[in-house]
């Protein structure tokens, strides 16, 4: 018992010299460590030879390898540097017109949408107020105090009532009613004398002055005939100015009883956009027929006595 | 020669006195730096060029690549040198760099384990040195180079610290920025396993020295 209790301490200081070995031969240790090292090796051949070991592999460690820098270091150095400096100095430059040109590209875009939205507003507003002839003047004379569409859409661009059908934007050039084939407006010029401003590539004429929806229009009367016919009965020809009246249309040789059924306004800035839907019904009750119109007009706040409102004009329609 | 005359004796960059008067001669050549004269870091340069050369040869062990890796760290010391904390040492901070930089380069090898046996060493040859003793200390060299490249990186360059550039156990802690016992502790493994590398390589060969 008493020769495992002195072979383990005997150990366990061994592993506590171990951990001192190097430190103890390069001289790095205090004196008292240095001393309790050297008496223990002094009994210990184990040890004894473990720091045999170190001083073999440590001693070449001791005479530091001198190398001298290559002599074209410091040369390479500034070659080196006048490069990376160039290098610094491109990307700086890159990076500085890369912001110029972004900048450039934000102003061309942000001056654009303004310029565009200028243009949009002076459009909107110069465009010339629709004549509806309620005048008093007018009112009891012999005009129709009604106008018809063909009147609201020649004297100006708003408001432009269309069906989902037939749909034009509003600053489209000068529309024309149907069946009168011969009304050529100026293809280059609006009334008011601004080119005009095509939302579609249907509302563009040619050198005759045919808009693409016109000449599809007469290419589908020539071709199809009956669906021409149904088109018009579909729309039960508010152009006509007799649908708010008689609440009634025909649609495939039926009658049917139309009912408001949407009516939406959406209004953005001076511009109200407005979404009718009507539905028609035949004599079972059964849904007969869907009609959605789609308006839109620029709200102008000064008016004149000649002049009324969009929904004026429409309600009067 | 303008080279010899920034250089200092080997082992004294650091230590004691000489280390203050060098933090001194150095923050004015910074100062000067700063103040727009390039000479000023061309001194600093063929000051420490052998130094920082001997830090990241003894890492990396290849003199090509040592060489281009010393130049990256002069390169980047001045970028960084307006940088630089004053108040600190720069030795300490350009070594540190040094050997991040070093051990870097010697991780991204894919066969890190080369020695150049055929490079001669330009070793400082004391006038008194026998040719017989260069030879054998040159010999020394190359086994210490070899035996280094065995080991991992992170025993390499605390022994090339410790014992290529004589640093104390409180300048090593500075330069790998870590504690002064856990350098003690990383100096004691790198020294436990170089010996056992050593013997390995070269142990067979001197117990049959010794048993003629």
């Amino acid at each position: 018992m008493r020769s495992t209790d002195a072979k383990s301490e005997r150990l366990s200081r061994c592993n506590d010299v171990h951990l001192l070995l190097p430190a103890y031969v390069e001289g790095e240790l205090t004196p008292a460590e240095s001393r309790r090292v050297a008496g223990h090796l002094a009994l210990c051949a184990a040890c004894r030879r473990e720091e045999a070991q170190y001083r073999l592999a440590l001693s070449p460690l001791r005479a530091p390898a001198r190398r001298t820098a290559p002599p074209d270091l410091h040369a390479g150095f500034h070659v080196r540097l006048a490069r990376s400096q160039a290098r610094a100095q491109r990307s700086r430059l890159q990076l500085r017109w890369a912001a110029a040109m972004g900048v450039l590209l934000l102003v061309v875009t942000s001056g654009a949408s303004v310029w565009r939205a200028q243009v949009q507003r002076n459009s909107a507003v110069s465009a010339p107020t629709p004549v509806v002839n309620i005048s008093p003047g007018s009112r009891s004379g012999s005009e129709s105090p009604t106008p018809t569409r063909q009147d609201i859409a020649m004297k100006g661009s708003a408001p432009v009532e269309e069906t989902a059908q037939d749909r034009v934007a509003p600053n489209a050039p000068d529309r024309q009613a149907p069946g009168s084939a011969s009304a050529k407006p100026n293809p280059k010029r609006t009334d008011s004398g601004k080119p005009p401003v095509y939302n579609s590539f249907l509302d563009v004429r040619d050198r005759e002055g045919n808009t693409a929806r016109e000449l599809f229009r007469q290419r589908r009367r020539q071709h199809h005939p009956e669906y021409d016919r149904q088109a018009t009965l579909a729309s039960a020809d508010p152009r006509e100015g007799s649908r708010r009246n008689t609440d009634a249309a025909v649609w495939q040789g039926k009658k049917v009883r139309l009912e408001p059924a949407v009516d939406v306004r959406l209004g953005v800035g001076s511009a109200v956009t407005t979404v009718q839907g009507e539905r028609g019904l035949d004599a079972d009750g059964n849904l007969a027929l869907i009609r959605i119109r789609v308006s839109t007009s620029a709200e102008t706040k000064t008016q004149t006595p000649d002049s009324a409102s969009p929904a004026d004009s429409r309600e009067n329609e | 020669m303008q080279e010899r005359s920034y250089a200092l004796d080997w082992g004294t960059l650091m230590s004691g006195e000489r280390a203050a008067h060098a933090s001194d001669a150095d923050e004015g050549l910074i100062a000067r730096f700063l103040a727009g004269d390039q000479s000023a870091f061309d001194s600093l340069f063929l000051k420490y060029q052998d130094y920082v050369y001997n830090i990241v040869y003894g890492i990396i062990g290849k003199p090509e690549e040592a060489r281009d890796v010393t130049q990256e760290v002069f390169l980047q010391v001045h970028r960084a040198l307006p940088y630089f904390r004053r108040g600190s040492r720069f030795a300490t901070w350009l070594y540190r760099i040094a050997v991040n930089r070093a051990v870097d380069a010697a991780r991204s090898q894919r066969r890190g384990r080369w020695l150049p046996l055929g490079e001669t060493l330009k070793a400082e040859k004391s006038p008194q040195e026998s040719p017989e003793r260069a030879a054998e200390r040159q010999s020394d060299h190359s086994i210490v180079q070899h035996v280094l490249m065995s080991l991992p990186v992170q025993h390499r360059d605390i022994l090339v610290l410790r014992y290529f550039q004589e640093l104390s156990i409180e300048e090593i802690a500075e330069v790998l920025g870590c504690s002064e016992q856990a350098a003690k502790v990383r100096l004691h493994r790198a020294r436990m396993h170089f010996k056992e590398k050593y013997l390995a390589i070269y142990g067979r060969e001197e117990r049959t020295l010794e048993s003629l």
